[in-house]
């Protein structure tokens, strides 16, 4: 189990909690020191909607361990209505085929089994498809 | 920026590369090991003051980090330095460049640079999975993306930006599979058909099984010195170093401002390419990377060998001429090292069935490590 690691990535993984720079107005997922868009120092914390739009897909069905149970799954790059793109899997897809487009939305969800006696399970987020109809 | 006045001229002076496979029989030290030696007696049994050794995944596989120690000690070289680099895919080529730098330096007269990979001490998916160690582990691999699904996001925007479907990977991978008959160190000598090619399981849509290389044992290495240590007479067939280039992008495919620019891929060939003083036009024979199809096609626009959506169409040039990582099989850590040493071997002439036609003049060999997030780029060519 790697406890620390967990603790320290909590916000990120279960509100979506970024950045916005102070200098270029960025928004920025993960967090990180040094702006991506200016270069200059970044450390202003930023609630991101958890709303966009699949970039990019594709389907796994050799899982590598941990992940099998899941398998297959999709995992895509999800461009946030607020701009960074994140990696994550999709859920709760239904008979719905994935595509490039496709408006989607944060939930938190089981990422992972650990694989140990102690069974230790690890939650984060996953995408769905935004149902359709007014919002 | 460094422009072509280095006055230290690198020379290859010797290869050495074991077959890409199944070692059930040999150990880590003993694949890296024989490379080495085979690579000195290619040299005329040059004494090495240095071995740089390539390597991904031993820490894992093997259990085993201290390469340096292990190794040089098992092929005989107590006392001299030795230590290893680590750039994903692209470890061999690091490996490579460092023995480089160092002979220039004029601080090392000899360096092997050896690549080296023992995939199979494991079962398959623990090396999938310690392969997976090359993504961004708390934002990528968390997710339960793999190396191959990575490639496979790429090539799903690749297709669909361009309007295109996974037909354009076929040709890249019958090529790879084609070359590689011929050449001994390759794991898929049997050839591939389009019949085979079209009825492949798909195993990260859009991306197939043939689509994606294959990892296995291997282990290859290259002497390098200065052309002033080498006698005269000799000095006129060896292979030279004209230019080397190490570049790096963000590591996570979300991270990429472009996700269809391999921007690292870029900037080393052009790099490597203004130390050598040449043009793209000027190279005969070119060793890119393909670990998965889509790493070709994005390395030959991000080169600029073809334009953005055109990347697929690679009958223009000579490209993987003994079967790169599909056909060759990819020992990541060591794959940067085959590249280079096949390379020499087709400017020597001494690449056997593999030999291309007109004997070449110049090569340009990259190697990426981690979906393009590091690129390293060596000219190689006599003079
Ligand atoms: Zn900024």
């Amino acid at each position: 189990m790697e406890a620390p690691r967990h603790w320290r990535l909590k916000k990120q993984r279960y509100s979506l909690t970024g950045e916005v720079c102070p200098h270029c107005s960025a928004k920025i997922f993960p967090p990180r020191d040094v702006c991506p868009e200016c270069g200059q120092e970044a450390k202003t914390a930023f609630q991101f909607s958890g709303k966009g739009e699949v970039f990019s897909y594709t389907t796994i069905n050799d899982a590598p361990s941990g992940y099998q149970e899941q398998a297959p799954y999709a995992v895509a790059l999800v461009k946030l209505n607020e701009g960074p793109i994140v990696t994550a899997q999709l859920t709760d897809l239904g008979a719905e085929p994935v595509r490039i487009g496709m408006p989607v939305e944060m939930v938190t969800r089981r990422i992972k089994d650990d694989g140990n006696e102690r069974g230790v399970i690890l939650y984060g987020y996953k995408f769905r498809p935004v149902i359709a109809g007014p919002r | 920026m460094n422009t072509n006045q280095e006055k230290k001229q690198v020379v290859i002076a010797g290869i050495g590369m074991l077959p890409v496979g199944e070692h059930w029989d040999l150990s880590l030290r003993t694949l890296g090991a024989r490379a080495v030696r085979k690579a000195l007696a290619d040299s005329g049994n040059l004494k090495p003051d240095a071995i740089y050794i390539g390597n991904g995944l031993a820490n894992i596989l093997s259990h085993q980090a201290n390469l340096g120690a292990l190794i040089s000690d098992e092929a005989g070289f107590s006392g001299i330095e030795s230590c290893t680099f680590e750039a994903a895919g692209a470890s061999g080529a690091a490996a490579f460049r460092a023995a480089c730098l160092a002979v220039q330096s004029g601080l090392i007269d000899v360096a092997v640079a050896l690549g080296v990979e023992k995939i199979t001490d494991c079962d398959g998916s623990t090396a999938l999975t310690a392969q997976d160690l090359i993504l961004n582990y708390e934002f990528e691999g968390i997710t339960g993306l793999t190396v191959a699904a990575g490639a496979a996001i790429i090539a799903q925007r690749y297709i669909s930006e361009h309007l295109l479907d996974h037909s354009i990977f076929q040709n890249i991978a019958l090529q790879s599979y084609q070359h590689a008959q011929d050449n001994p160190n390759a794991m898929y000598r049997n050839g591939l058909t389009a019949a085979m090619y079209q009825k492949q399981s798909i195993k990260n849509d859009p991306l197939g099984l043939f689509d994606i290389s294959s990892l296995a044992d291997g282990a290859a290495a290259l002497v390098v010195t200065r052309e002033e240590l080498i006698p005269v007479e000799s000095r006129e067939e060896m292979v030279r170093v004209l230019g080397s280039a190490n570049a790096i992008a963000p590591l996570s495919l979300h991270d990429r401002h472009q996700l269809l620019q391999y921007s690292a891929a870029s900037q080393s060939a052009a790099s490597a390419l203004r130390k050598a003083g040449m043009s793209l036009n000027e190279v005969d024979l070119f060793e890119l990377w393909d670990a998965n199809s889509i790493d070709t096609v994005l390395s030959m626009e991000a080169i600029g060998l073809a334009l953005p959506g055109k990347g697929w169409q690679t009958e223009n040039i000579i490209l993987n001429s003994m079967g790169g990582c599909l056909g060759r099989g990819n020992p990541l850590g060591a794959s940067g090292a085959y590249q280079l040493a096949e390379a020499v071997l087709q400017l020597r002439g001494q690449a056997g069935a593999c030999q291309i036609a007109q004997l070449p003049k110049r090569a340009l060999v990259q190697a990426l490590g981690g979906l393009g997030s590091t690129a390293i780029t060596h000219i190689l060519g006599h003079g």
